[in-house]
């Protein structure tokens, strides 16, 4: 099966490999991984103080598509408040990538990634509120 | 036990008469373990397996009806593929844990997809040490990678082998302990493949 080109530059190039301190407040991790192929990938963002992305890094051991599936993410979701990073659909990544009907699920892992880093940031941001209240 | 519609003898399994040498399509239903000639349990014996599956193959195979009606050809046909099929699944442990748990309704892998406690997290921290260790060329670190990873390997297939073998009398929770247990050996045999 031959990867489109759009694959194959963020496999070549992928954008924003790297890793956040998971332990930073304003930092939001995911780690989603597929059982069917054992594909697993971490995504995270930080947050600034209006909620917006202001940065996002990958790492994804796995598939070429699963890799340019979550490198495409991540530059999606920078510069993004976190209701519209939360918008991001799987399908937009399979049309921008051109992903084949086998490797769709690379493409939702993806975006599980990002809902699993928001949920995680939001977490953080709730606790660091009630923690505030409780203090006042 | 249903007879054989051409000879009326006792079929012993529910695609061939051992009498008359007839074939027949299953019924719908039929699952792998009675196409095989065994009833639905997790430990069998495996020879007796690998036997009755030489025995059907050579009994169904294509050639032996090359005479006999389009109809029957093309049955002979689906027979050893489904023949073949079944025997993939039951004769490996760990298919045959999972066909077992959808068999007996689930969670199917498409239903559940986690797997136990943070192991997502343990797996990507392998990764990362594993990346850094073939950086610098550190074999020692790789090797202990690789015998945690093993002996964590056998311990989730010991634990599948147990929960598939009370499958009839499992909990829901126990059958979902399974599942997870299955979804998780997929990430370790993929480290077992890098950790060389």
């Amino acid at each position: 099966m031959a990867y489109s080109n759009k694959v194959i530059d963020h496999y070549q190039n992928p954008r924003n490999v790297g890793s956040l301190d998971q332990n930073d407040p304003q930092v939001g991790t995911g780690i989603v991984g597929a059982p069917e192929c054992g594909d697993v990938m971490k995504l995270q963002i930080r947050v600034d103080d209006q909620g917006r992305v202001t940065d996002a890094k990958f790492k994804t051991f796995g598939c070429g598509s699963a890799i340019a599936s979550s490198s495409l993410a991540t530059e999606w979701v920078k510069g993004r408040t976190l209701e519209e990073a939360e918008q991001l659909k799987n399908t937009e990544i399979v049309k921008e990538l051109a992903l084949p009907p086998v490797k769709i699920h690379c493409s939702v892992l993806a975006e599980d990634a990002v809902r699993a880093a928001i949920a995680d940031v939001r977490r953080k941001q709730e606790a660091r509120t009630s923690a505030g209240a409780g203090a006042r | 036990m249903s007879q054989c519609v051409e000879c009326g003898a006792v079929l012993s399994v529910p695609i061939c008469c051992d009498h008359c040498g007839a074939i027949f399509d299953p019924q719908p239903g039929t699952d792998h373990f009675s196409l095989l000639g065994f009833s639905r349990a997790y430990a069998l014996d495996e020879e007796r397996l690998a036997q009755n599956f030489r025995r059907l193959t050579a009994k169904v195979h294509p050639d032996r009806h090359a005479q006999r009606s389009e109809e029957v050809q093309a049955r002979a046909t689906r027979l050893t593929a489904d023949l073949n099929r079944a025997y993939a699944v039951l004769s490996d442990g760990v298919r045959r844990a999972d066909y077992l748990l959808e068999l007996t309704g689930g969670p199917t892998a498409a239903e559940e997809r986690g797997v136990p406690g943070d192991l997502l997290a343990e797996v990507m921290e392998v990764r990362e040490a594993l990346e850094q260790a073939r950086g610098v060329g550190d074999r020692r670190t790789i090797e202990r990678l690789r015998q945690v990873n093993e002996s964590k390997r056998r311990q989730t297939l010991d634990e599948i082998a147990a929960l598939a073998s009370g499958i009839e009398t499992a909990s829901v929770r126990q059958r979902r302990r399974l599942r997870l247990l299955l979804n998780a050996l997929r990430y370790f045999e993929n480290l077992t493949t890098e950790l060389v």
